[in-house]
């Protein structure tokens, strides 16, 4: 029944069956929607108004609430992180490390979808390559740091480039660097799934009429295949910059790593945004301060992700 | 149907309930422990470092209370060291009648956070052990004096050296386990063939000179390992700050950073400047044979000075924990000697000390049994309950036991010279957080920015001079800014050396 104009429409009464439904509905949801409130949506409220107060975790006592002595400080937090070097450092070195690691994660991961797809045993390749992503993050730090020392094969290799033969770990100009190669040795594997899928998805008749049209196989990779797959790119590329701004675990096992850990890694060189957070509130038990850098960081990912929603917008079919 | 809306109902209403108690706080103070049966029990989190103990008992635990008490210790070690660490506990409540629960966590910077944020939340273990580098920040935060339920007599027991390193005041906030200094070993057959008179105290230019005169007599020599490689001689066998703080402290005069948060000296710019120098004239255990420097100085016997601390000898005659293990292997005859005199005539050195530590949140008698608990495990437990050819690593904490420490090295020459650090040497505290500000950090990282100087560009003293003054006057201003952001005051405002 359409509404004439002028008129708005008018809501009709649920009926008992309706409203029954719907109530039973929300009862399904309530549990999820209970433990986002609890645990995600109350949390994240709680750590914004830390943001604006002096919390030290051992100097208050924040079971006190407003009694604990923690005092309200405004924006002087979010001054204080700004201004921080090492929080500009950190800042700068995140967005390295993302940058670089979802593009290679994604570009190799597209390259293992491709052979996969276009090879015999696809069950086989699936195993495989995704194995690197289940595996421990320690068993992948002995590994890479054993592989990337002088005498290696890895590092032989490397020096037939003109690369210097270092311990990677502790060289500030490469740890980061190993942190990346880990990284996306780690991640290709779940990349190369997503695309796999896509892959399937495309119909084989376009490529069966764009090669009848007399199309090469590079220009159908370039113009159908990578077009077709622009949702999925989307999705990666969005799901591994949040992932990737947040790193930090890697980053800190490999700034621990050995005798003689080194705060930062080797000349700061592993400083980033969630290990500065880390830095701030555990172990300077700067709770405050910390919350104001990670609502910092919030705006950053915010940024990124707005940023590629924009250059995606109109490409994804 | 109807099933299923009963189960979401369900569902909806218990995740409710636990998500609002789950919130909550502490346990109710007084509430008895799941282990007071009277048995100690251990319950090990392997490689779970996330996990602090939970205590059963916090604040408000009042003198008269009539709950049984039971004790937690957080016991920092590996797996394989549950069951003799059980013993001690059920040595101890033979004694007294109250269980201890023991929780296991892995070795690691984690279990400091958890522990830290376990104790603020108002539960944490009773007791744990620690190293002393975290109490100026930890203490009355998260520990408290055990002086405050102890008598005063019970400290003067305890060799001095490493006590007073965890009082403040007149507060003690620990009991010493154990600790180690830092001196050199060096390969006696080795010394004793390039002619090198170590039986007397060396002054930094006898340093100088026996290196000299190493390097010349160990020129192009080599030596055959197991793995069928030969590997050249080296004349240090460390390379890193920790271990060196006798050449920036004691030779050069700087301040230690357990007394100043600044790092921009003089004497640290000379004492890394040493370093480097070493460092091109490849004295440094650079590419040393397989299993490290300890096989290369005990096995291969190709290094011959060893800055070192202690638990490296105990290590190597007592592992892990003298009990069931066999030593590494020893193929050196190696002794020991006191670091090369500082500027005022001895030897400085800095100390890793292990002391017994307790929750700040423990009121009443818990906490006296918490203390009690404490003054027992540094008690010689150890050759209590396994015999007298055991220990934990390094030098005791008690006077009485340090006497009898050169008797439990197979040659009293191995120990001789961390001995005659500690009677005779100046003992600097490892606290060397500001604020929870790392400071060595930050030293290390010049120092191995000038290591890679040299390794780039050889060794240019005025060049590397200039290098290390400006990066320790750029670390010095990252420390300063977050000094100010918490508020503590500048030792060097301007970050310049000086």
């Amino acid at each position: 029944m359409q509404n004439k104009p002028g008129k708005t429409k008018k809501h009709r009464k649920m009926t008992r069956l309706e409203r029954n439904n719907l109530f039973w509905g929300y009862l399904f949801l309530g549990p999820n929607i209970i433990y986002l409130i609890f645990w995600t949506v109350l949390p994240i409220l709680f750590a914004f108004l830390l943001s604006f107060t002096n919390y030290d975790m051992l100097q208050h006592d924040i079971m006190k609430g407003f009694q604990s002595g923690a005092k309200f400080v405004g924006l002087k937090n979010y001054m204080l992180v700004l201004k921080n070097p090492i929080f500009i450092r950190s800042v700068w070195q995140t967005i390295y490390f993302a940058v670089l690691s979802v593009f290679m994660t994604n570009v190799i991961g597209l390259v293992l979808a491709l052979i996969a797809h276009n090879s015999k045993g696809k069950g086989f390749f699936r195993v495989a390559y995704f194995i690197p992503n289940i595996t421990t993050l320690t068993s992948l730090i002995i590994i890479f740091d054993a592989l990337f020392r002088p005498d290696t094969i890895v590092t032989d290799f490397l020096a037939m480039f003109g690369l210097p033969e270092v311990v990677w770990r502790i060289t500030p100009k490469y740890a980061m660097n190993l942190a990346i190669i880990m990284s996306v040795w780690a991640g290709a594997g779940y990349n190369m799934l997503i695309y796999l899928a896509g892959l399937q998805e495309i119909p084989q008749e376009v490529y069966e009429a764009a090669a009848l049209d007399g199309t090469s196989r590079p220009k159908q990779f370039f113009h159908i295949t990578l077009p077709l797959l622009t949702n999925k790119t989307f999705f990666l590329f969005v799901t591994g910059f949040i992932g990737s701004l947040q790193v930090y675990d890697m980053v800190q096992i490999l700034a621990d790593f050995g005798e003689k850990p080194q705060v930062g890694g080797p000349d700061g060189s592993l400083w980033t945004v969630v290990y500065y957070i880390y830095n701030v509130g555990w172990t300077q038990n700067k709770m405050g301060r910390a919350a104001a850098a990670s609502f910092i960081l919030f705006l950053i990912i915010m940024i990124f992700t707005i940023i590629q929603r924009k250059l995606f917008k109109d490409q994804t079919y | 149907m109807k099933k299923k809306k009963m189960l979401a109902l369900l569902l909806a209403v218990t995740t409710l309930i636990t998500a609002v108690t789950g919130c909550g706080g502490s346990p109710d103070a007084g509430e008895s422990s799941p282990a007071g049966d009277g048995e100690s029990s251990v319950s090990a989190d392997a490689g779970d470092s996330s996990a602090p103990a939970e205590s059963d008992s916090q604040a408000g635990d009042t003198g008269g209370s009539k709950d049984p008490i039971t004790l937690t210790w957080q016991y920092n070690a590996t797996v394989d060291v549950a069951p003799y660490v059980d013993a001690f506990t059920k040595s101890y409540e033979e004694k007294t009648g109250i269980p201890v629960k023991i929780e296991l966590t892995a070795t690691g910077e984690d279990w400091l956070d958890t522990t830290k944020t376990a104790v603020a939340a108002g539960v944490g273990p009773d007791v744990w052990n620690m190293d002393v580098n975290w109490m100026s920040s930890w203490k009355d935060t998260v520990i408290q004096p055990v002086s405050n339920y102890l008598d005063a007599e019970v400290f003067e027991g305890y060799v001095p050296q490493g006590v007073d390193l965890w009082k403040s005041g007149d507060d003690y906030y620990a009991l010493p386990v154990t600790f180690s200094v830092v001196a050199f070993v060096y390969n006696k057959d080795l010394a004793d063939e390039i002619g090198l008179d170590m039986s007397k105290e060396w002054t930094f230019e006898d340093f100088e000179a026996y290196l000299a005169t190493a390097e010349a007599y160990l020129k192009d020599k080599t030596v055959e390992y197991t793995d069928g490689e030969s590997y050249p001689y080296y004349l240090l066998g460390a390379n890193h700050t920790m271990y060196y703080w006798w050449l920036l402290v004691g030779v050069y005069g700087g301040t230690p950073l357990c007394d100043t948060n600044n790092i921009a000296q003089e004497a640290f710019v000379n004492g890394i400047l040493k370093m480097a120098e070493w460092r091109s004239k490849g004295y440094s255990a650079q590419q040393i044979t397989p299993g490290g420097t300890q096989a290369a100085f005990s096995d291969a016997c190709n290094v011959l000075f060893w800055p070192t601390g202690d638990w490296t000898i105990t290590g190597l005659t007592r592992l892990p924990l003298g009990i069931e293990s066999d030593p590494l292997p020893l193929n050196v005859n190696y002794a020991s000697i006191a670091a090369p005199l500082g500027q005022d005539g001895k030897s400085h050195t800095e100390v890793y000390n292990q002391g017994m530590v307790m929750n700040k949140n423990l009121e009443g008698e818990k906490a006296k049994a918490a203390a009690e608990f404490i003054k027992y495990m540094t008690v010689d437990v150890w050759r209590e309950v396994y015999g007298p050819d055991t220990y934990n690593y390094c030098l005791p904490g008690k006077t009485d036991l340090l006497a009898e420490y050169p008797t439990w090295l197979p040659e009293e020459q191995h120990g001789i010279g961390f001995l005659d650090t500690l009677e005779k040497g100046v003992i600097h505290s490892p606290d060397y957080q500001a604020g929870g500000i790392d400071l060595t950090s930050s030293v290390h990282n010049v120092v191995e920015a000038a290591y890679a100087e040299v390794e780039a560009n050889g060794f240019d003293e005025a060049a590397l001079r200039t290098m290390i003054t400006g990066k320790l006057e750029a670390e010095q201003e990252l420390i300063n800014v977050q000094l100010e952001e918490n508020e503590i005051e500048l030792d060097n405002p301007d970050a310049k050396v000086k």
